[in-house]
């Protein structure tokens, strides 16, 4: 591993790691309707929206590694499958359909917090953790809601520090995916040009006009 | 590069979840032992003191914040408390005969709860981060003598059992949490049944209580203490809100309001006990 990219990943670590401290210490305490935010899964939701699939996938799985070491009642793994599963349709989503403007953080850290709960639960239930939905089915779309509104809430100070971590002058492929044409480095031309996909889909549309 | 050269999005995904399903097999396959419990155990190790730090540093901060969030229903409950505080008062010459009736009847059933089991004293320094967990963290481990499954009382009553043990550390898995069971006994009517955790602010759930037994909303449950239970006889557990009959059912619906206070527990005894040392 480049030095840059040994950076870059020394940084993305540093900054799960205190969202780990944050989440078990801080987040605790934040109560709303009984509910804590999940800093963990917003971490998942930023990684992919700001690096894009690969990063999303990469950083999501860690993120959910590092959430499994706190939790006593379900699998070690499960949180890394439910959170890889999130920032990759996150990443897909920016690299596709969106365009990343920080304006748009908070929508998309609602949206992909919503999914991550429900993905979460899906799985966990799949693999016969019945606990999870044993609270019944308006108790967890309150969870959801309520995750998501404190995902809102810090959205733009974790997409910001993002930014900052996955900030550098090569692509780190073989250290956090592909972490990065867009997020290192080139992060400016990344928000002037869409993304190929989407560009094909807006010529094809023009030529059909 | 060369977008050639780039590992592809979906191989990379499917790489990832292939090593998530193998982790989850693993963790599965080994139970409450192994790696991912030892791995789980250290880093409560490593992070209790710093969680412990933080947290007194930063709960006044999150408690201002829940405070200013939870403003209507703090006030809400604080109207209720004071109706109830002066029911209370009005109550409380009656309710003195009917303590020294309770004794009588603990003393009877053989009930004195906690007479001879050996406990040690512990305080909560942090809570559970998940929402789908209910956990304490108390800042006493294994040097105390504490194990995996010992039950946890307060003042009140049971609040949990232990589930996973650092050296300086125990995590108490709370009553209300989904996965937690406990075999209880109504004071009263002396029925039979299995208390289930609901999740966070709702009601446990007795199970396993036949039609024909005489339950009454507001009767006392403790741990029935039967054979193969986790917990000694006759710990209070809760007092029954609800009991329903379905029609054509063998099983009554009864549900349960525990006794302790779960959401704010502070300090805790744990019961240095097991079913097969009594």
């Amino acid at each position: 591993m480049s030095g840059p990219s040994a950076r870059r990943a020394l940084r993305v670590l540093g900054l799960l790691l205190v969202g780990l401290v944050v989440q078990t210490t801080f987040g605790a305490d934040l109560r709303a309707h009984t509910f804590a935010p999940d800093i963990m899964l917003l971490l998942a939701v930023m990684a992919g929206f700001s690096g894009g699939a690969d990063a999303g996938t990469v950083i999501g799985f860690g993120s959910g590694l590092l959430s499994d070491l706190t939790l006593q009642g379900t699998p070690f793994g499960l949180s890394a499958l439910a959170f890889c599963l999130v920032g990759f349709a996150v990443g897909w989503t920016r690299d596709n359909l969106l365009r990343t403007r920080l304006a748009i953080a908070p929508l998309v850290a609602a949206g992909g917090t919503l999914f991550g709960v429900f993905v979460f639960v899906a799985i966990g239930y799949v693999l016969g953790q019945s606990q999870l939905v044993t609270p019944g089915k308006r108790w967890l779309v309150v969870l959801a809601v309520v995750e998501a509104a404190w995902s809102v809430v810090f959205s733009l100070p974790v997409a910001w520090l993002f930014e900052l971590a996955l900030r550098g002058p090569q692509l780190p492929v073989s250290a956090l995916g592909e972490v990065t044409s867009a997020a290192a480095g080139d992060t400016a031309s990344r928000r002037r040009v869409p993304a190929p996909r989407a560009r094909r889909r807006r010529r094809a549309r023009a030529k059909v006009r | 590069m060369p977008a050639a050269r780039r590992p592809r999005g979906r191989f990379l995904l499917l790489l990832v979840v292939l090593a998530g399903v193998t982790l989850v097999t693993l963790s599965g396959r080994s139970g409450n032992g192994g790696v991912f419990a030892r791995a789980r155990s250290y880093a409560a190790q490593v992070l209790g003191p710093v969680q412990s730090g933080l947290h007194s540093a930063l709960a006044p901060v999150g408690n201002f914040i829940s405070g200013a969030l939870e403003y209507r229903s703090l006030e809400r409950q604080n109207q209720l408390l004071r109706q109830e505080l002066a029911a209370q008062q009005s109550a409380a010459v009656q309710a003195q005969s009917q303590i020294a009736q309770a004794d009588q009847v603990l003393a009877q059933e053989h009930l004195g709860y906690l007479a001879k089991v050996p406990t040690v004293a512990a305080q909560v320094v942090d809570v559970g981060g998940s929402n789908f967990e209910q956990t304490v963290e108390v800042n006493r481990g294994s040097s105390s003598g504490i194990v995996v499954g010992q039950p946890v009382v307060d003042g009140g009553g049971l609040i949990g059992s232990v589930t996973s043990v650092s050296r300086h550390l125990a995590t108490v898995t709370l009553l209300d949490n989904p996965s937690f069971s406990v075999g209880v006994r109504d004071v009263r009517s002396g029925a039979v049944g299995v208390a289930l955790g609901e999740g966070q602010g709702n009601n446990d759930q007795v199970i396993n209580v036949n039609v024909g037994q005489r339950v009454r909303k507001g009767d006392y449950l403790v741990t029935s203490g039967l054979p193969l239970e986790h917990f000694p006889a006759g710990v209070p557990v809760g007092r029954v809100s609800s009991v329903f009959s379905p029609v054509g059912g063998f099983q009554l619906s009864v549900s349960m309001h525990p006794i302790a206070d779960l959401a704010d527990v502070q300090f805790v005894r744990v019961l240095l006990w097991s079913p097969q040392t009594g």
